[in-house]
């Protein structure tokens, strides 16, 4: 549990980005024109990093059926007409039609293919020009008067991959931890122990708390710290900013999982009701770190549970840390969230606590 | 054969009458499946990230610039914040993550444009955020594009040639996309549905798990089963998840207004062998749970690598051979797969044959082993 099952998700989720970019996604072309410049697309496509062309379909028929049997995420569909239209200079669309429900793909292919059209189209304009007698340097400024540089800032890679991989860690993690401090404090209270549990710590219910979770705080951290070393190394990432703030956060992210675990228990000794509001708690946090979707987009009552989330707060301390490279300043108000979750909670949930294993009406429940 | 049916269908109603009973079984089989599917997608809601705050660096003060500004303000993607006169300035917004993107607009703007002379606009984005880079990037590209197309045709038109023409001549070849089964690319569309059929899986194997932890406690072992009881809980647990099925793909489709194309009854027939593999998945599990809460601490995590291999969210073309096959164990990977494909792009049942066969073959599988697991009925060993 503490061990085993960690290694093992995570190094499933390893291997489902091994590839970091997927490449080679399978595309289906409809080619109705057959000629040169129809012929020309189909390899461009073929060569652009993201696609494959697959299959070829003789007639449009069956265009939906490919992506309804997920032979393809995309078919592209080359008129008749397409060379003879293009040279006149009348423009005759090549058509692709994407299966936008399987999200990734869907952007990655349309992406790429939009660039490979595109270079021929701007190719074959620029050829034009050029025949009317203009430069090839003042035909291609004729042909895209404005042209955008993209800088994609503190991902310049766009691998999506090694993001996604590095916030699934900690958020595998919180399950564990979450559920481990409910576990070993839960278990005290349904076994009827928990006044020998307090007895053994000489009455003192923060030394009893204290003793039992800390030492699994201290091995999740360390196993945390180590795998994250291990992925980064692993995506051949840098931490742009400050390993001491990373991994402060992450283990004050341990410890803030471990209060909203006493947290539960305190609520009512009840080991299978902490349990499942465990699972309440951990089972759609990812949807709401704001990682896979921005939380400004999140109507209010997704805001607010995000920022009840241990995991929200420190995801946004990892990307600042090891991405944007942030100073301490702009992680500070996360850390200061995770402190209050994992110091202040905890200390407010002894008394009741302290007072549940003196009362033995509260104990052997499930 | 009358008779092993009347067998099976007594077992079934004494499990549905054991989940009655077993108030921690009956929350989560019943209540918790159908609180997460309630509050699972409310997130979502929006569906796509709009108007993301950007700053504007205008090196040229131009009447185009200013124009161009104006043009990246109003479209929906994104929402000029700040208008600034240096680099140094937006660096800061950037880095304080008030701002998630910067549009340069470069000195000699307005002057190349009117030279015929190309001219360069910088683009950064946050891409740290997949929907934010994204989005930042398209509401630029289609202000400048829309900018940029009208500086040509007028060009085009100067020299003699009639608007119709002037837009084709620029884009000879053309590319038009179409999105399917996603027009509008909203997020909750794309993960709702996946998310409905792991909350099916997970619940369910959850719940099976806790059945068996609470009858483990009051026997100290399993019971030896005979094969009509063990047909008989699979019934029970596939007959209450039909119903959840039903709800999902009807109530909260329609509260979460998530657009959709094919008939109720053919996903509830292709997810039939998907909840009877999860049943028999199940019920072959749960000679490893002896308490209550066992299953609910040895299963929850098993969400996130769940659904990361069904290849929903990340392509499975991308990942090593032994993990694509290994996938299929699990019914969600076959279950997402099949129910979307019916439910949102309104396949056949001869369409989806593939993942519908792999189910009823887990079932199988699954079968066997639930089988052997309650049939031994091993001795208590703790």
């Amino acid at each position: 549990m503490a061990l085993i099952l960690p290694l093992a998700g995570w190094f499933i989720l390893l291997n489902v980005f091994k590839d970091r970019v997927p490449r080679n996604l399978p595309v289906a072309v409809i080619d109705l024109d057959s000629s040169a410049l129809s012929r020309r697309v189909v390899r461009a496509i073929d060569a652009t990093p993201a696609a494959e062309v697959v299959l070829r379909a003789p007639d449009e028929t069956g265009a939906e059926g490919i992506l309804r049997r997920g032979e393809a995420y995309a078919v592209v569909v080359l008129a008749k007409g397409l060379e003879r239209q293009a040279l006149r200079g009348e423009a005759m669309p090549v058509s692709v039609f994407y299966n936008a429900q399987w999200m990734l793909p869907g952007s990655l292919i349309t992406r790429d293919l939009r660039a490979a059209v595109g270079a021929i189209s701007s190719d074959l304009d620029a050829s034009g020009q050029v025949a009317r007698g203009a430069s090839r340097e003042r035909a291609k400024a004729l042909a895209d008067p404005i042209r955008i540089e993209l800088h994609p800032l503190f991902n310049p890679a766009l691998d999506y991959a090694a993001f996604l991989l590095l916030a699934l860690i900690p958020t595998l993690f919180q399950v564990f931890v979450l559920v481990m401090a409910v576990q070993v404090v839960g278990i005290e209270f349904r076994e009827g122990t928990a006044d020998l549990w307090l007895a053994s710590a000489g009455g003192s219910v923060l030394r009893a708390v204290a003793g039992k979770l800390l030492p699994y705080a201290l091995w999740f951290t360390v196993l945390e710290i180590g795998l994250t070393e291990f992925t980064l190394g692993w995506l051949g990432l840098a931490v742009e900013g400050s390993r001491a703030t990373l991994y402060g956060g992450m283990a004050l992210y341990t410890l803030a999982y471990q209060g909203i675990g006493l947290l539960l228990i305190a609520f009512h000794a009840n080991l299978r009701l902490a349990l499942s509001l465990a699972g309440v708690i951990a089972g759609p946090a990812f949807a709401l770190a704001g990682v896979s979707y921005p939380l400004f987009a999140m109507p209010l009552a997704g805001r607010i549970w995000a920022a009840l989330l241990p995991l929200s707060h420190y995801l946004a301390v990892q990307t600042q840390q090891t991405t944007t490279g942030a100073t301490l300043a702009v992680s500070a108000p996360r850390l200061l969230a995770l402190l209050a979750f994992s110091v202040v909670l905890p200390l407010l949930c002894l008394p009741r606590l302290s007072r549940l294993m003196r009362d033995a009406s509260y104990w052997m429940r499930s | 054969m009358t008779g092993l049916l009347r067998e099976i269908g007594t077992a079934a109603l004494d499990e549905l009458r054991a989940i009655r009973q077993d108030k921690a079984a009956l929350t989560i089989l019943v209540f918790a499946a159908l609180f997460y599917a309630a509050i699972y997608p409310t997130p979502y809601k929006n569906q796509l990230a709009r108007e993301i705050p950007i700053v504007a660096v205008d090196l040229d003060g131009s009447a185009t610039s200013r124009r161009l500004v104006r043009m990246v303000d109003a479209t929906e993607q994104v929402a000029v914040g700040w208008v600034v006169p240096t680099m140094a300035e937006a660096e800061v917004l950037v880095h304080a993550e008030v701002a998630r993107g910067a549009v340069v607009i470069p000195e000699t703007f307005e002057r190349s444009i009117q030279r015929g002379e190309q001219v360069v606009l910088g683009v950064f984005g946050d891409a740290s955020y997949f929907m934010i880079y994204s989005q930042v990037a398209s509401g630029i590209a289609q202000a400048s594009g829309t900018l940029s197309a009208g500086i040509e045709i007028r060009r085009l038109q100067a020299s003699g040639s009639d608007e119709a023409r002037a837009r084709k001549t620029r884009d000879p070849l053309p590319i038009a996309l179409h999105p399917l089964y996603n027009p509008s690319g909203g997020y909750g569309n794309y993960i709702i549905p996946a998310v409905l059929v792991l909350i099916l899986q997970q619940t369910l194997l959850i719940g099976i798990g806790t059945l068996a932890g609470t009858r483990h406690e009051s026997h100290g072992s399993i019971k030896k089963h005979s094969l009509a009881q063990c047909l008989g809980k699979a019934l029970a647990y596939v007959s209450i998840y039909l119903v959840h099925a039903a709800l999902f793909f009807t109530v909260v489709f329609r509260v979460f207004d998530l657009p959709h194309r094919g008939s109720l009854l053919r996903v509830l027939v292709f997810l039939f062998p998907f909840l009877l593999a999860v049943s028999f998945l199940g019920l072959t599990l749960s000679g490893l749970f002896r308490r209550r809460e066992s299953a609910l601490e040895g299963l929850m995590f098993t969400s996130l690598p769940a659904i990361f291999i069904s290849g929903f969210s990340f392509p499975k073309e991308a990942m090593p051979l032994w993990l694509q096959w290994g996938a299929h164990l699990l019914p969600s990977t076959d279950g997402i797969a099949g129910a979307l494909r019916i439910f949102q792009m309104d396949a056949s049942l001869r369409e989806v044959q593939v993942p519908f066969l792999l189910l009823w073959g887990l079932s199988a599988v699954y079968f066997l082993t639930a089988w052997a697991v309650l049939s031994w009925g091993r001795p208590q060993a703790d």
